[in-house]
């Protein structure tokens, strides 16, 4: 998720096991949810994140963890 | 109301995701019946208030802190699991759970319903927030459709239009009643499987909003732009502490004449020790401290005006960058602003870290924030010492040396975080993490609840701690009180005074401290100050008022600022001229940069680490930071004066 570009949409596919994939799940980052990358911080870390309706700041590192697939516009929503 | 009907009353409590509308319905259930009280053992605040319905129904609503899920990472969400389990006592454990949900966002939090079902037998209903939004965003929920489906009650409400209020006050009306269902299909255990669940049970009964948020979307464009988003921040702080100097300044003057004005008043009453002690001792003692209450009010203020527009958590994300730089997370800057107006509400709002380390490192550098209590400190010591003239025409001098004392504390903060987190507390830290909610207005109520209660405390520290302070540094300045020789009685009144005031038992205590304070040039009576403002450090200014002053019955701080410039000797320099004395009281300044003379700080340090090891650690090794530097200062004013 982390090479997203601004503005960019995608599905996520799967989120690697780590000590804060739990956390990472509660906030709504779990496989099948669609996220957009919204703004990014100065020297492009942190980046904001929309998920199920929330917006979530998360560093690159974190953001790495979580695979996503671009999104086509036009396709089924989720 | 009476112990025993509040023995009785129903136990409710509020859960929910952070930033679910939860306190904004907390207060229009309770409004002014609500109290803070604090866990046992932690430091979380608790809002509890209770609520008497018109069929004698007594309710006791707590509003526990916010939680993203019940597997909880940070030792604030921690104690919202432990009411919930009945683990802290008080509260009891609810007997009732409101589960309040933004309705915007109800796809992500419905799971963590399911969570708190599975886990809790009690009767559990749900509160939607922001009703309104949600269809203004094209969004829409039919709770009645929800209910079916959860088996428990289901309530839309606009919180702070008080829309939806009655169906939930009937509700109230009743709370044993609240039938708990099983859903209508069974909550899965796993996690992950729950938010497919969620997921299946809306697709009936919710239509997420389609719109964005427009306001907030081009708000941020601006706010958050890499370039534009770091100046407005940079202005905004400017903004933040200008308006304190600048904005509380004629309040604080208005504050100063009334206590001049009682001073004077008291004058009238018979001449007595006990009126000595009432105008130098109390008057002079309490007075100094409580003028900088507007200044105090108005810092929480802007805080609470930061947190409650949404605008805290974009500074977060903007200058998170530079926090990981040395290994805080974004959330530490909250905590650092914060001690600005105090360490003890920064070192709380630390319990928001998850992580073990960074938390500690933060509580550790927070008091190296410049905190309202050195105000009074900074102020009298400039005033007196520093000229008011401009510097390249629109710069005060007077402002720019305050400006520097609050950049070296901060710089200060972060270079001990820097090498704490490389040295004994280095290792991977949890991932950082936070949440953008979209700019909402902030509501008076709210503030005036943040507000009230660091003043409030703050009146009872100085009605109680400095008041004792002041009146021990009073007893031990005037006694015993011998009659002076007549060589000395022919010099006149100020001599005589100096006379007492040298022989006196606090002059004793401070000569014995001197030799090893000397070196930094500061003399016994600063010594006395320094050890009484152990307890609070504002102490000081009450003191230099008893041994600087003491010429003016009924001072005040303009005396004071008239004396020391003459009077802030250095101890052992055969002559001393201006030079001397302004080198003492940089000293004195960077002195007040570093130490840790805080009572309170130290106790919410203890419990917010659990022991007496960080506060005895912090205590000493700030002093002796506060002991080398004031010494370097004043050597090198000294040499380069």
């Amino acid at each position: 998720m982390s090479t997203l570009k601004t503005g960019e949409r995608a599905r996520i596919a799967a989120v690697s096991q780590g000590v804060f994939s739990a956390r990472l799940r509660d906030l709504g980052f779990v496989p099948g949810s669609v996220v957009v990358c919204r703004q990014k911080a100065p020297f492009s870390d942190p980046v904001e994140y929309e998920v199920r309706g929330s917006r979530f700041c998360l560093r690159n590192s974190e953001a790495k963890d979580i695979h996503v697939e671009v999104y086509e516009e036009g396709a089924a929503a989720a | 109301m009476s112990a025993s009907s509040t023995n009785s009353a129903f136990q409710l409590a509020l859960v929910g995701s952070p930033n679910s509308g939860k306190s904004t319905l907390f207060n229009a259930l309770t409004g002014l019946r609500s109290k803070v009280a604090n866990y046992p053992g932690v430091t979380v605040e608790r809002h509890e208030g209770t609520i008497t319905r018109p069929n004698g129904q007594h309710i006791t609503i707590t509003d526990l802190p916010g939680t993203y899920s019940l597997e909880t990472l940070s030792p604030e969400e921690q104690v919202t699991v432990d009411v919930l389990e009945g683990k802290l006592s008080p509260p009891p454990r609810p007997e009732g759970v409101l589960f309040i949900a933004d309705s915007t966002t109800l796809s992500r939090t419905l799971p963590q319903l399911g969570d708190l079902l599975l886990r809790m037998e009690q009767p559990v209903a749900l509160v939607l927030t922001m009703i309104d939004e949600l269809k203004a965003r094209g969004g829409k929920v039919n709770p009645k459709a929800l209910q079916a489906e959860l088996g428990i009650p289901v309530i839309g409400i606009v919180g702070n239009k008080g829309i939806g209020l009655d169906d939930l006050y009937k509700l109230l009306d009743t709370p044993k009643d609240w039938s708990r269902k099983a859903p209508k299909t069974e909550i899965p255990h796993s996690a992950e499987e729950r938010f497919v669940w969620g997921d299946a049970l809306l697709t009936t009964c919710y239509q997420p909003p389609t719109k964005g948020t427009p306001l907030t979307d081009r708000l941020d464009s601006v706010l958050l732009h890499p370039v534009w988003g770091l100046f407005i921040f940079a202005a905004v702080m400017v903004f933040f502490f200008q308006s304190i100097f600048a904005w509380a300044a004629p309040v604080q003057d208005l504050m100063e004449q009334s206590v001049l004005q009682v001073g004077k008043l008291l004058q009238y009453l018979p001449d007595s020790w006990f009126r000595k002690l009432l105008i130098d001792g109390v008057v002079a003692g309490v007075g100094g401290v409580v003028v900088f209450i507007p200044q105090i009010a108005l810092l929480f203020m802007l805080i609470s005006l930061l947190e409650q527009s949404g605008y805290m958590s974009r500074a977060v994300f903007l200058i998170d960058r530079l926090m990981g730089r040395v290994g805080l997370d974004g959330r530490s800057f909250v905590s650092m602003l914060s001690s600005y107006a105090c360490a003890i509400p920064g070192i709380m709002a630390a319990r928001s870290i998850p992580d073990q380390r960074s938390r500690l490192v933060t509580i550790l550098v927070s008091p190296l924030m410049t905190c309202s209590a050195r105000l009074p400190v900074y102020t009298l010591l400039i005033t007196a010492f520093i000229p008011a003239q401009l510097v390249w025409g629109f710069f005060n001098l007077q402002g720019l040396v305050m400006l520097g004392l609050y950049v070296i504390g901060a710089l200060s903060a972060l270079l001990l975080a820097f090498v704490l987190r490389k040295g004994p507390m280095h290792g991977q830290t949890l991932p950082f993490y936070i949440e953008l909610p979209p700019y909402r207005l902030p509501t008076l109520n709210t503030m005036a609840r943040e507000v009230w209660t660091p003043v409030s405390s703050f009146i009872r520290r100085a009605g109680t701690l400095i008041l004792g302070a002041s009146i021990i540094l009073w007893v031990l300045l005037n006694f015993p009180n011998p009659t002076p020789p007549a060589s000395v009685t022919k010099q006149g009144a100020q001599a005589v005074q100096a006379y007492k005031l040298e022989k006196s038992v606090a002059a004793t205590l401070g000569k014995t401290i001197e030799p090893v304070i000397a070196p930094l040039g500061f003399d016994w009576k600063i010594g006395v100050g320094l050890v009484a403002s152990i307890a609070a450090r504002e102490v000081i200014v009450a003191t230099m008022a008893q041994t600087y002053a003491i010429k003016m019955e009924g001072d005040d701080i303009k005396a004071l600022t008239k004396n020391l410039p003459k009077q802030l000797n250095p101890p052992g320099f055969k002559k001393v001229t201006q030079k001397e004395r302004l080198a003492v009281a940089l000293s004195l300044l960077v002195f007040f940069i570093f130490a840790l003379q805080c009572f309170s700080t130290l106790a919410v340090m203890k419990r917010e680490t659990g022991g007496w090891k960080w506060p005895t650690i912090s205590f000493f090794s700030m002093t002796a930071m506060a002991y080398i530097s004031s010494f370097v200062t004043f050597r090198l004013a000294l040499w380069l004066l």
